[in-house]
């Protein structure tokens, strides 16, 4: 058991990719931080430089007191789990457990004893003498996290590994593998592209994209706290709404142009002198007002889960914008636009050039396709971010910059952030 | 021009007739191996249907020539196999997998070594042995083997390889093992096809060859099957029957080897052609 502290860790490869820029983070003996992000944001980079992999190209990894950049992997005492669990076709599950312990040279009692304990452990005893090719999936991925165990590494390294699964098994693993962790205590650190597992499983959640850290902090924190509009729209599903309005006098947001409402006062400071601002609203917090006031906005779609509607609208305002974060939303390869209906949501506005809100509303909520109705929200559950660096706007409970640690809180009911899918 | 399927409804002939023509030698061969010899001088192409024998075959494994000279090319075969594969399978490993100048020169020079016909090295060849003191000894012939066709097992390895996924070889490594090991324990068992075919062209080629043993093993020093056959015709006054018989003989090992090893034969040859 160990921590790992990556310092000023860069990876430049042949023609100048920079696929790790500058990386800087502490992961506490024990802790299982989950890297997440869209394709191409270097967390798998970062995680192949840990294991040793890929050679790093600036900077250093430490494991426990030392540094490893040129430390081979054999020595670096860590255990990878992979993406495709690259077990040894020609070995049974028992050998392919064995492997690894026999290398360190461990008596063959040793071994049998520490096999069979982790094959119980994961349930594969009865299928010990069975090769790779006769194991199912869920099989095939629980032998590859006993091959990983059995080791007793100082830090588990995952690389997708319930990616392959199916959606059943997968929220079933998330769990097993999260609770099997707390028990063994190991360091662990778990690569996704998938922002609900890592809600779900992290101590501590590191968000990356293009190779820089955007904000690494427990999920809760990362939830409510965003340091920036990426970390904002990446995090919770459906996305928080984003939109851009012009401030006035360093106080009032103008919605519409008959329609303000008074930023929180928190910020009237930071708002002072700006003339624009990005204003972030979760889908939870916006309410129907049919005939108050707040932002006019057209029904152009309904999904009814049952337990709760997600309503997609369109915003009539004539002030508010969202082309510049629709750019930033484009480049996230987002698997969430999955539903149609969404996409159809987004032609529309990408051809109209309207704010596009997504409200979730409760199942008794009722509204129809079409409507024009009215949409508010509270100033205290606003986010607002920065026109052009896209930085939230500092609160006064300390928010969260980029890099800076919050208090580790370990999740253990269901997650606030848990996704309707 | 028409379709590439030209010849239209006589293609069917003349496959029969090209392969009658290929098939012409094996079948001579074959059908006299059991005729006793004035039966093949008098009517060579007949089948041996009213008189089979074997004397053919048992006479000429009496033969000292014959039994000496399959035993020799035992020996030189295996030890050339013994030589060759576990070497090329390494050359193959660390020019496939190393990202390096020196990898990417190597995989040019064994290229290199493909192309070059055996005679045009084989005088060289023995100027290098004789300085080595190794002319005239199995071991020279051995070593000839080995390092020519040495290029030839790399060159099937390497493209085999491209089917093994990387990420073995990194299971290997976190897990603690040298590169050697990751090598021998997990990458080589996973190329058993590759490995059946190298075996049995090298052994084919190598089992068959004549100028090698020849100039540098020397008919005073030791004959091989290939060589024995040579010296058997026109030393001894051998009836046709025995030839034949000597012949056969000759063919056996390899042809046993094919059909032990022919499944894995033309799958490693074509393994790594397509992912997976």
């Amino acid at each position: 058991m160990a921590q790992v502290e990556f310092s000023e860790v860069t990876k430049e490869f042949a023609g100048g990719v920079r696929a790790v820029e500058n990386l800087n983070l502490r992961i506490d003996d024990g802790e299982f931080v989950v890297f997440v992000g869209p394709s191409g944001c270097g967390k798998t980079t970062a995680l192949r430089m840990t294991a040793g992999l890929e050679a790093i190209s600036e900077g250093t990894i430490s494991i426990g007191d030392r540094v490893v950049n040129d430390v081979p992997s054999a020595k670096r005492d860590i255990a990878m789990v992979f993406q495709n669990y690259a077990l040894y076709p020609h070995m049974s599950v028992f050998e392919n457990m064995a492997f690894g312990l026999q290398q360190q040279r461990l008596s063959k009692r040793e071994v049998e004893r520490r096999v069979r304990d982790i094959a119980d452990l994961l349930e594969l005893d009865q299928y010990l003498s069975r090769k790779p090719r006769a194991l199912s999936g869920g099989q095939r991925q629980r032998v590859a996290m006993g091959r990983a165990i059995v080791r007793e590494p100082a830090v588990f390294l995952m690389d997708e590994p319930l990616s392959n699964l199916d959606a059943k098994l997968r929220v079933q693993m998330r769990a097993e593998i999260r609770a099997l962790q707390r028990e063994i205590g190991t360091t662990t650190i778990y690569v996704t592209h998938d922002q609900v597992e890592a809600m779900t499983m992290g101590d501590r959640v590191a968000v990356l994209r293009s190779g820089v850290l955007q904000q690494v902090a427990a999920p809760h924190a990362l939830y409510h706290r965003p340091a920036n509009v990426f970390v904002a729209e990446f995090i919770g599903s459906p996305a928080m709404n984003l939109f851009e309005v012009p401030v006035d006098h360093g106080r009032e947001l103008v919605l519409d142009s008959s329609e303000r409402m008074s930023a929180p006062a928190w910020a009237f400071d930071q708002l002072s002198g700006l003339s624009r601002i990005v204003v972030g609203i979760r889908p939870e917090d916006l309410h129907i007002d049919r005939d108050g006031g707040g932002l006019q906005a057209s029904v152009q779609g309904v999904e009814d889960l049952g337990a709760e509607v997600i309503a997609h609208l369109e915003a009539e305002s004539a002030v508010a914008t969202s082309r510049h974060i629709r750019e930033l939303a484009d480049e996230l390869d987002d698997p969430r636009l999955v539903s149609g209906l969404r996409r159809a949501a987004r032609t529309v506005a990408t051809r109209s050039d309207r704010v596009r809100i997504v409200a979730r509303l409760s199942a008794t909520v009722r509204v129809r396709e079409g409507e024009r109705l009215r949409l508010t929200f509270d100033a205290d559950k606003v986010h607002l971010f920065n026109v052009e660096s896209g930085l939230a706007l500092k609160r006064p409970d300390g928010g969260v910059a980029a890099d800076v640690r919050s208090s580790l809180s370990l999740m253990t009911g269901p997650s606030l952030v848990e996704s309707n899918g | 021009m028409t379709s590439p399927l030209w010849l239209g409804r006589y293609r069917s002939a003349f496959a029969v007739v090209v392969s009658a023509i290929f098939a012409a030698p094996l079948y001579l061969a074959l059908v006299n191996v059991f005729k006793p010899a004035d039966a093949i001088r008098a009517h060579p192409l007949a089948l041996p249907l009213h008189d089979f024998t074997t004397s053919n075959v048992a006479s000429a494994a009496q033969l000292s020539l014959v039994q000496h000279g399959l035993k020799t090319s035992l020996i030189i075969t295996v030890g050339s196999l013994l030589l060759m594969v576990p070497l090329s399978a390494m050359a193959a490993y660390y020019v496939s997998r190393w990202d390096s100048k020196v990898a990417r020169l190597l995989m040019l020079f064994f290229l290199f070594g493909l192309m070059l016909p055996p005679q045009v090295v084989l005088i060289p060849t023995t100027v290098i042995l004789r300085h080595l003191h190794l002319m005239f000894t199995y071991w020279g012939v051995i070593l000839n083997f080995a390092a020519y066709y040495l290029p030839f097992g790399v060159f099937v390895f390497s493209g085999f390889l491209r089917s093994v996924s990387r990420e073995l070889d990194e299971a290997g490594a976190i897990d603690g093992a040298s590169s050697l090991k990751v090598f021998w324990r997990i990458i080589f068992p996973l190329m058993r096809p590759a490995t059946a075919s190298v075996i049995v062209v090298t052994a084919l080629w190598t089992w068959n060859d004549f100028l090698s043993p020849l100039i540098i093993l020397g008919a005073a020093h030791g004959v091989t099957i290939t060589t024995g056959i040579y010296l058997a015709i026109g030393t001894y006054s051998i009836d046709y029957g025995q030839e034949f018989g000597v012949m056969f003989l000759a063919s056996l090992p390899v042809l046993a080897l094919f059909l032990f090893l022919q499944r894995y034969f033309v799958s490693g040859l074509t393994g790594g052609a397509t992912k997976g």
